[in-house]
């Protein structure tokens, strides 16, 4: 064989390797989410058979039904749409001029209180807990929807602020200049020419946002105690905490609550992916 | 006294900026005085009394402290460098030449990483259980082990599964921050490279690791700080139990138990380590915008 052919088969061995291993990769990785939904569609003497199978025998939505008809995960959902739709809208109202004011305007402290945004998407949650509960607990907001809306505000600020700022960063100054010589006032400047210039990317941020509070767990499980208060993360937790964890049904409500992620994130995957390499940071 | 003045510019920001800053110095410059504050006080809230290093002292006589740090550096080293290799690796074979189907494979590896921490923690908790455990199963089926393992409630193998967990987690990451990496890297560096008779080696070492070094080290960076703040997915899996308790954890546990002065010691001390790689992290943006 000469050394040319030889090169030839190398690669090639090469390239059926390469496409080996990133099967088995993504095997790897989506393995444990196709073990929750074959459990989610097994009946309760299947879910518990050892040896364990992958395919149910008779396939049942019943877990799923009594999910959504006899537990707490319906109440859950409502309570994180509300927490997460309220800590977004006051997020990107706020957080969203914040970052119009580091992109565009010099004053002093700009600098400081920009990267103080930066940094403060990774403060641990922990630190932040015990603080929060005291503080919400003097205003009685423990236990809240409200309450923990505002604490999720600690996580969604930051993010906002600093992903805004790049966006609008982006937009050149001249498109400003030329609005305002038009006769635009600031006003109308942003709301009929920047903003919806930036639609997609402030969507993104704002849903970014919205995962990150329907995602918490650590702030709200000190903050909530009842079934008025708790969100999904906090249901589905405890249903895996009974002493005897009831998994079709546990995997049902884990199959719910994973869906609406992974299409939101189809939906987005560009700017989101675009978002993690300018620095949203928050995992 | 030297008048106080605004410029035209900082005349302008200030709406937009005020109620931000209002927001964040409430819900996070407070919160940051309040636990320093109380790490130095003792009694319970109301009755400050300055205990000066008391609370820390304390601290660091105290075995579950130490045993948490050590715990914490075991965690930390254990998911960040698996993470990070795997991820790279990862990034490196999708990148390959002549690769079909990199998007593909890129997003179905990525799923991993965005399903919801609790989903993650609770999907886990499901494949280590005994009595017919998924893991127990494959991996007697393959055999790799004779008989099952109590992978989260033995103390020699439950931190190895918390590990597992979020190394699986994380490598997706570092994969889709590499491949991003890799694609902007110039094609012509490595033609010549080749031209020059560079084997696959060569051009790794001298041309794609050195121009990935900002990215690896923001991803590492990255890794550093999420390990060291993790909580969710240990307190789901393990309550902290069999050697897992890392800072975060011990944090939890002495706030529940009420013993505020001491909770708010470990926090700061949390604080302060994850605080040396944000520090960095921000270091290298500054240099980045400059």
């Amino acid at each position: 064989m000469d050394t040319k052919k030889k090169k030839k088969w190398l690669e090639h061995t090469g390239t059926v390797l390469t496409y080996i291993i990133l099967g088995f990769a993504v095997i790897a990785a989506l393995f444990p989410l196709a073990w929750v939904a074959s459990t989610s569609f097994k009946p309760g003497n299947e879910v518990f058979s050892n040896p364990p199978y992958w395919i149910p025998k008779m396939p049942t939505l019943s877990n799923y039904l009594l999910v959504l008809t006899e537990s707490s995960i319906p109440r859950a959902f409502l309570n994180s749409t509300i927490v997460g739709g309220i800590s977004t809208v006051i997020a990107l109202l706020l957080g969203g001029s914040a970052g119009y004011a580091f992109a565009r305007f010099k004053f002093r402290g700009s600098k400081g209180l920009s990267l103080f945004m930066l940094i403060s998407q990774m403060l641990p949650l922990t630190v932040l807990m015990i603080p929060m509960y005291y503080m919400e607990n003097a205003v009685g907001l423990v236990d809240t929807k409200l309450g923990l809306a505002i604490a999720h505000l600690a996580i969604s600020m930051p993010l906002v602020t600093w992903m805004a700022k790049g966006y609008f960063k982006g937009i050149p100054k001249e498109v400003e200049e030329a609005a305002v010589m038009d006769g635009c006032s600031t006003t109308q400047m942003l709301s009929k020419i920047v903003i919806p210039l930036l639609k997609p990317a402030l969507a993104a941020t704002g849903i970014y946002a919205f995962i990150s509070s329907w995602n918490e767990f650590a702030i709200a499980n000190v903050l909530t105690r009842s079934e008025s208060s708790r969100t999904v993360p906090l249901a589905l937790s405890e249903f895996a905490s009974f002493y005897r964890v009831d998994w079709g049904q546990t995997m049902a409500a884990a199959m719910l609550i994973t869906i609406p992620i992974i299409i939101v994130f189809m939906l987005v995957q560009k700017q989101f992916v675009e978002g993690l390499a300018s620095g949203a940071v928050k995992g | 006294m030297k008048k106080f003045y605004l410029t035209r510019d900082e005349k302008k920001a200030i709406p937009f900026i005020l109620p931000g800053i209002a927001v964040t110095a409430l819900l996070i410059i407070y919160p940051l005085f309040y636990i320093i504050s109380m790490s130095f006080s003792e009694n319970a809230i109301g009755q400050s009394g300055f205990a000066g290093l008391t609370n820390y002292l304390r601290l660091f006589k105290n075995p579950m402290f130490t045993s948490s740090i050590w715990n914490t550096l075991v965690w930390t080293l254990g998911t960040v460098i698996p993470a990070f290799l795997i991820g790279f690796i990862l990034a490196l074979l999708i990148n390959r030449r002549g690769m079909r189907i990199k998007g593909v494979f890129r997003s179905l590896i990525f799923v991993a990483w965005i399903i919801p921490g609790v989903v993650k923690a609770t999907a886990w908790k499901w494949l280590f259980t005994t009595d017919g455990g998924m893991i127990n199963h494959l991996l007697m089926s393959i055999g790799v082990i004779e008989k099952e393992i109590a992978w989260l409630s033995s103390p020699q193998y439950a931190m190895l599964s918390v590990i597992i967990v979020q190394v699986w987690a994380c490598a997706p990451y570092v994969m889709l921050m590499m491949t991003a990496g890799l694609q902007q890297l110039p094609r012509d560096l490595y033609e010549s490279a080749e031209l020059d008779g560079a084997g696959w080696f060569k051009k790794l070492w001298y041309i794609t690791l050195p121009m990935l070094k900002d990215v690896s080290f923001i991803c590492i960076l990255m890794l550093l700080v999420w390990a060291i703040n993790e909580f969710s997915l240990i307190f789901i899996m393990t309550s902290g139990g069999q050697n897992t308790t890392t800072l975060s954890i011990l944090v939890y546990n002495q706030f529940q138990v009420l013993n505020i002065n001491s909770a708010s010691a470990s926090a700061v001390m949390q604080l302060l380590i994850t605080m040396i790689f944000a520090a960095l992290y921000v270091k290298f943006v500054i240099k980045e915008e400059n």
